[in-house]
């Protein structure tokens, strides 16, 4: 019984109902507009049977031409949309593609919502008034030959149904409205949700943030939470130990220094990375097309070596190589220092190969640890793409080694 | 004397570490290693009674370094894990394997120091609520379906209550004053529900039983 009931007395319901009438009131001003746009055709008004007939559905196409063509701006869109998703409750978000099909769907939906709301509006209007009139006739005084259609009936017991007819109708206006309700709001994520295409980009875009965020964080737990960590322990040594071991208390001292302006300079650039980032949403991503430029920029000496068509590489692999040879020239540049570096790029049928070497140079002091954290993030990235990744000395030089499978469909 | 060891890839961890502990009269290093393989055999070699071990180490890090030595050795030492953040996967994993209870690398000299005493006396779980909170992050992460083990039907009552006052941190005396039993009683049936649970020692009870389900973390 509650389960019956609860629908009629949910707001859900009512707003849904709200977005019907809304339906219907639009009608009226299309209504206006379409006979005005009809009169200008004349009216000889002497048409009969077939031709009455083929008017009139001529006519009504005409109107829904009409509202199609009203729906397809941008405009109406949106504001439909926002009807919908307020008062009907779907979809959670709107799409905004502008493609063509996305448009005709919205329009679509536009229409039957205005033809509904319009049917759904003499519905609203007659069922309270019939059901009204069925529990007033039986007690109506009758004169005792009624003319009219009901007469056999309003002059018979009969007429003791007809509220049972009043309740019934109620009941199934009731319940229209309910289950009009719930088919609008299961097919709006269809007519005005974002496309497949939008969900997509969507999901790779809290995908993309969510790799980010895990990358500062593990910048700052590695950097500024290793330095801090030494800092902390040095301290709380130096201050116990200070009266028998001042050798010791001094040289902490050293290295909270030390390890505090690492700590300010990893800092320095986890912001850096921040700013960066913010950057970076706002221009578009980079790609082997732009190595060129990013290989003018290091000033390190550079030998590159393609192979195959880079052009028809997925743009996913193809930003994320950008990316591997950029942080890698970083590195170069922060551990080895002016050195050579040799860049391969193979573009197979199946994967992208990516070679970066350089001799290695002297162990510059303060760069522990800061290779591999950024090498950690491409690592991430690159097992995300299902790829390989290899990094670490070989003889006398740092190899870092990458291959990517080329997947159709990777975008 | 207890002998204590310092096992941290980073030497100023190990000198500032090192500095604190053997200023006591009670303490002695007796040992550093730089990884976890370095760690394992310096520990077979040295014997040291506790180890503060460092959790994140390249090669053989600290949580495989535990497991290790805790398998392989005959009456390992305790072990106690030295991390940097509280909030840290590794710290449980850790805990998992065996080590008896952690620490951070920014507590005060002193909680460094009891941390150390109390491990050896291994009569009170370290940290209660930090272990509690790292159990609920963990079931909010896998979602702790399963069956529950067979332990559960056989602990007896008076068992699962001890187990439930050890997760908040109470001594064995502590809570023999709270069931009104003696010290006595309570040691065996640390003891007993240990040996049922398959437990090392009560942090790791204590972690299984937040694990199954037996208490509930949150």
């Amino acid at each position: 019984m509650k389960r019956l009931l609860r629908p009629l007395i949910s707001g859900t319901t009512w707003r849904r109902f709200s977005f019907l009438v809304v339906g219907g009131a639009i009608f009226i001003p299309f209504l206006v507009l379409y006979v005005a746009f009809l009169s200008l055709f004349g009216n000889n008004g002497a048409h009969h049977g077939w031709t009455l007939a083929l008017l009139i559905m001529l006519g009504i196409a005409g109107f829904v031409v009409m509202l199609v063509l009203a729906g397809l701006f941008p405009v109406v869109r949106a504001l439909e949309g926002a009807f919908t998703k307020e008062l009907v409750g779907a979809p959670e978000v709107l799409g905004e593609d502008r493609s063509w099909p996305a448009r005709a769907k919205a329009a679509a939906w536009f229409a039957a919502h205005v033809i509904t709301g319009a049917a759904y509006g003499i519905a609203c209007i007659g069922a309270p008034s019939v059901a009204i009139w069925t529990f007033v006739v039986p007690f109506h005084e009758r004169p005792a030959a009624e003319r009219g259609d009901l007469a056999p009936i309003t002059n018979s017991h009969w007429v003791w149904l007809l509220p049972v007819g009043g309740v019934l109708l109620t009941l199934g206006f009731l319940y229209g409205t309910v289950l009009l309700g719930k088919i609008a709001a299961r097919l709006a994520p269809h007519a005005l949700g974002p496309s497949a295409q939008e969900r997509i980009e969507a999901v790779e875009r809290r995908a993309d943030a969510l790799a980010e965020r895990n990358r500062l964080a593990r910048e700052l737990h590695d950097s500024v939470g290793h330095a801090l960590s030494i800092v902390t322990v040095q301290a709380s040594a130096a201050a116990r130990v200070l009266d028998q071991d001042p050798q010791f208390a001094k040289q902490a001292l050293g290295a909270i220094e030390e390890s505090a302006r690492t700590a300010l300079e990893d800092l320095d650039h986890v912001l850096g990375l921040l700013r960066e980032e913010e950057r970076s949403r706002r221009t578009p991503q980079r790609t082997l097309k732009d190595l060129d430029e990013l290989l003018g920029n290091t000033g390190l000496p550079i030998t590159v070596d393609c192979e195959g068509d880079l052009e028809r590489i997925p743009a996913a692999v193809s930003r994320e190589a950008y990316r591997i040879v950029q942080e890698g020239l970083t590195n170069v540049a922060k551990h080895a220092g002016h050195v050579p570096v040799s860049l391969r790029l193979a573009a197979r049928t199946a994967e992208l190969e990516l070679d970066l070497t350089n001799p290695r140079g002297p162990a510059l002091p303060g760069s522990r640890g800061l290779g591999g954290r950024g090498l950690n993030g491409l690592q991430e990235r690159v097992s995300v793409l299902r790829g390989r990744m290899w990094a670490g000395p070989e003889a006398d030089l740092w190899r870092v080694s990458v291959t990517i499978p080329i997947t159709r469909g990777t975008t | 004397m207890t002998t204590v060891m310092i096992v941290d890839d980073e030497q100023l961890i190990r000198a500032g570490l090192r500095a604190i502990v053997a200023a006591e009269p009670d303490l002695d290093v007796v040992g550093e290693a730089a990884d976890g393989a370095q760690a394992q055999s310096e520990i077979a070699r040295l014997r040291p009674d506790v180890v503060l071990m460092d959790v994140r180490m390249p090669g053989v890090d600290g949580i495989q370094a535990t497991r290790n030595i805790l398998e392989r050795q005959p009456e390992p030492p305790k072990i106690l894990v030295v991390t940097t953040f509280e909030n840290d996967d590794y710290v449980y994993d850790a805990l998992r394997a065996g080590a008896s209870g952690f620490l951070l690398k920014r507590s005060r000299p002193e909680e460094i120091l009891q941390a150390i005493r109390m491990v050896v006396q291994g009569d009170i779980l370290l940290f209660p609520a930090a272990i509690r909170a790292l159990a609920a992050a963990r079931q909010d992460q896998v979602a702790s379906a399963g069956r529950a083990p067979r332990w559960h039907g056989q602990l007896t009552d008076r068992e699962a209550e001890v187990l439930r006052l050890m997760s908040t941190g109470l001594s064995n005396a502590e809570i023999g004053e709270t069931l009104f039993v003696s010290l006595q009683t309570v040691k065996t049936h640390v003891g007993n529900l240990l040996a049922k649970l398959g437990a090392r020692d009560r942090t790791q009870a204590v972690i299984f039983a937040y694990e199954s389900g037996f208490i509930q973390p949150k």
